[in-house]
């Protein structure tokens, strides 16, 4: 679980869900949706992970509940929407520029994803 | 399958799921629960609409969320339960002393009814009747408070109605009378029936009264230092 207290690396879900969030705010059906379409389809997250890493979120303050209104694209019951805290997009930047760090490591050892087997 | 049938298929998994969210921990449950169901009925929605089936999907969902059920509950007891270990333990003990000192005053009153009676002393054959039914009333009156706590979700004592505070307490007497009666010699003198009546109904009938007495003795005193 992320832990932006002790700069730990984010999980894999708690990544998705921030980057999910970074755009706007969401409700549980639309955020499973933009980190399926943001993974291209490899991240398939159920309700159980979800709203498992959603309430760990909340307790480590990276986002927050909104009011619940009802999505326009879809009319019918009114839902909670979840929205990236100050906490969250610090952590996500975080998140990002270790990534960005690992792959100039990678770059520079020849181990970039279109140079794995080729580095000689 | 048919528009119906997968119309019909997925009111039938909806209600399986809405089932299944209640195994999540209550304060989980309370603030997820209804938009887990939504985004289950929204995926639902979503394989109908793409012409897709209900099955398999629903499979992995339950799956995923039987998966989610435990990962939630460990962590709830983890974090929550073992804090609440010392007071739980203390509540046991408490129960049990009240149970203990309950049955230790029926136990003297079963005492002297005999001996003025037929002139029999349990005291000089036995045991003292103070302690002949404090030590069972005492185990009886802890195992009464863990089944209730695992039974009631950790719910306070005195919201119970006393109906099923006294269901409860008898539900605990018969059980650990039938098994009082079972490690125990069957006297040969009378017949199995009435002893297996004897204990087991008196088990049953004494915590039942016991559950009853000590909820009320719990109503009492939190009233008293609530004011």
């Amino acid at each position: 679980m992320a832990n932006n207290k002790t700069n730990k690396p984010l999980t894999p879900a708690v990544l998705h869900i921030l980057l999910a969030l970074s755009e706007k705010e969401r409700h549980g059906y639309g955020i499973m949706k933009q980190v399926e379409a943001d993974s291209r389809g490899k991240v398939n997250m159920g309700p159980g992970t979800l709203y498992g890493s959603l309430g760990r979120m909340i307790e480590a303050g990276l986002i927050s509940e909104n009011d619940k209104k009802i999505d326009p694209d879809r009319d019918d019951e009114r839902r909670i929407y979840y929205k990236i805290t100050g906490l969250g997009q610090k952590a996500l930047a975080a998140e990002l520029e270790r990534y960005r760090e690992v792959m100039a490591v990678a770059k520079q050892t020849r181990l970039s994803p279109r140079g794995v087997g080729c580095g000689k | 399958m048919s528009a119906v049938e997968n119309e019909q298929a997925a009111a039938r998994y909806r209600k399986i799921y809405a089932i299944l969210l209640r195994l999540y921990p209550k304060p989980f449950h309370a603030r997820f629960g209804e938009g887990m169901a939504q985004t289950f009925n929204d995926l639902c929605r979503e394989r109908k609409e793409a012409g897709k089936g209900l099955f398999s999907f629903a499979l992995w969902a339950f799956a995923e969320t039987a998966a989610g059920i435990i990962r939630e509950n460990l962590t709830f007891i983890r974090e929550v339960g073992m804090k609440k270990w010392p007071r739980r333990i203390r509540g046991a003990v408490g129960m049990g002393l009240t149970w203990a000192a309950i049955w230790a005053l029926l136990s003297v009153l079963i005492g002297t009814i005999t001996e003025s009676l037929s002139g029999y002393s349990i005291e000089k054959n036995h045991l003292d009747p103070l302690v002949a039914l404090a030590m069972p009333g005492f185990l009886f009156g802890v195992i009464f408070s863990t089944v209730l706590w695992f039974a009631e979700g950790g719910r306070r004592f005195d919201e119970l109605p006393l109906p099923r505070v006294a269901a409860w307490g008898g539900v605990v007497g018969l059980l650990l009378g039938a098994l009082v009666f079972a490690l125990g010699t069957p006297i040969a003198r009378f017949p199995l029936w009435l002893v297996v009546a004897i204990i087991v109904g008196s088990t049953t009938l004494l915590s039942a009264v016991s559950a009853v007495g000590s909820a009320l003795l719990f109503r009492r005193t939190s009233a008293k230092y609530s004011k």
